[in-house]
């Protein structure tokens, strides 16, 4: 643990978002140098020097020092504010890349966010706006961030072109609430979007039907929404994508979805995505591999008291994740198997004793 | 059977020790579990699965190509190329309120 006033030290490109996001929730500066000293194109991205510029824009005081050559970073938190806040994003990634941090932070700030944000709205390597909406935004609502949180897409914008735009409200809270999630239940229902944008919107009825010849055999309970944007509101691309979600008894979400690529027919890419969730599913818990990081970091900031979650394996990201939260917080994961008389599942029960984080930003306002 | 279970013992991963008081990276981590899931599965809950198992997903994730800050998990092809079998599939049945509570039940 560092002391206070001197800056937690990080190296490489690699898990920037969470570090940053870490950094400004737990207020420590934050220093991450070698990135990208070995590329012929060194240092920051456009899209993560857009990512500090968004940061900056939602919160207040933050300092954020760029070297000169772009491979180091110095960050010193400011208080989260919030409040409206119009963002263009690069099209170099999808608005996923920016919003996942920003739903990190949202819940804390001083005043509830309205964020908008332009650019891609789906692509394939974060979340699209559609599990965003469907998927994401649930998950803080097991912690008691739930009145007015919203995610509207206004318009839909494919990978290259983008054009996009969503809205992004989040209520504030006091403290996030301790979470107790042992019971992953059993699925009752599946959820589907397939959007399609500047194509023909038999597309989308294709990939509903693709996936459906899988789906069918599990559960009657599958409704694949046809989701077509025409117009000005479908952005500069054409482009498809399928999006799906199992519920279950408990409450547990899985997702996965899939994009299109050039060459590929949108059964092919419904059938990628129905297995994708196929694989979540079977690899259990109650909170999928793309919401782990999320939903133990707000474990971490719950009130004093302690939070248990049943996942599955962690990915790498979580693994670091859990070792940066400890260096930010010091806070630790017990982590033993779910089942300990089947150490074969996989399935892991994390508890954690929660930091009683309260949002300062708010009380002071 | 006792050999058998002891082994499984040593075999159950210390995720703590390995997260918290290892050097390794993420990645090493999870490919050292990846040959761990696969002989697992022989003496596993899922009976017939056994072969789909092996398919080592983690194997070929290699460090220079997990190079990005990127939430979804990159989809693998091959991967999920065996979940045209059909046994695979039915394995899942159990996960679902339709699936009934069978024998192998694993909500704990």
């Amino acid at each position: 643990m560092a002391l206070s006033g001197t800056a937690l030290h990080f190296s490489g490109h690699q898990y920037l978002r969470h570090r940053l996001v870490l950094s400004i929730l737990s207020g420590k500066p934050v220093k991450v140098d070698k990135i990208r000293p070995e590329d012929k194109n060194p240092g920051l991205r456009d899209f993560e020097i857009s990512l500090l510029r968004l940061l900056e824009k939602v919160t207040n005081g933050t300092v954020i020092e760029i070297s000169y050559t772009g491979t180091a970073v110095l960050l010193k938190p400011g208080v989260i504010s919030g409040g409206p806040v119009t963002h263009e994003c690069p099209l170099s990634r999808s608005i996923g890349y920016f919003l996942e941090p920003i739903i990190m932070l949202a819940p804390f700030a001083k005043s509830p966010f309205q964020l908008t944000l332009r650019g891609i709205t789906t692509d394939d390597r974060d979340l699209s706006a559609d599990l965003i909406r469907t998927v994401t935004l649930p998950h803080l609502q097991l912690f008691g961030v739930a009145d007015g949180l919203e995610l509207r897409i206004k318009k839909r914008g494919s990978s290259p072109g983008g054009g996009g735009e969503i809205q992004f409200l989040c209520p504030v809270v006091k403290q996030v609430k301790t979470l107790n999630f042992v019971d992953p239940g059993k699925i009752k229902r599946i959820r589907g979007i397939a959007h399609a944008v500047r194509v023909s919107p038999q597309f989308s009825n294709r990939m509903i039907d693709a996936s459906r010849s899988i789906l069918n055999r599990y559960i009657p309970d599958i409704y694949l929404y046809s989701d077509v944007y025409k117009g000005a509101d479908s952005g500069h691309s054409p482009g498809y994508a399928l999006s799906l979600l199992a519920e279950s008894t408990t409450g547990a979400l899985h997702c996965a979805e899939a994009v299109s690529q050039p060459g590929v027919a949108p059964e092919d890419i419904a059938l990628a995505a129905t297995r994708a969730l196929l694989e979540e599913i079977r690899r259990g818990g109650c909170v999928d591999r793309k919401h782990q990081s999320l939903v133990l970091l707000m474990m971490v900031l719950g009130s004093e008291d302690v939070g248990r979650c049943r996942m599955g394996e962690p990915t790498p990201r979580t693994i670091q994740f859990l070792r940066d939260v400890r260096e930010f917080f010091g806070t630790s994961f017990k982590i033993v198997p779910a089942n300990p008389s089947e150490p074969t599942s996989g399935e892991l029960l994390f508890s954690c004793y929660g930091s009683g984080y309260t949002n300062i930003n708010r009380s002071a306002a | 059977a006792a050999e058998a279970f002891t082994s499984r013992q040593n075999r159950a991963k210390d995720w703590m020790k390995l997260i918290y008081a290892s050097s390794l990276s993420p990645e090493a981590i999870l490919a050292d579990d990846s040959t761990r899931d696969s002989s697992n599965n022989q003496d596993g809950e899922d009976g017939g699965d056994e072969a789909f198992f092996q398919v080592k997903s983690k194997a070929p994730a290699g460090e220079a190509e997990e190079d990005e800050d990127r939430t979804k998990e990159r989809v693998d092809e091959e991967d999920l190329r065996k979940w045209e079998d059909d046994e695979l599939l039915e394995s899942l049945r159990r996960c679902f309120i339709t699936g009934g509570s069978g024998g192998d039940e694993d909500t704990g």
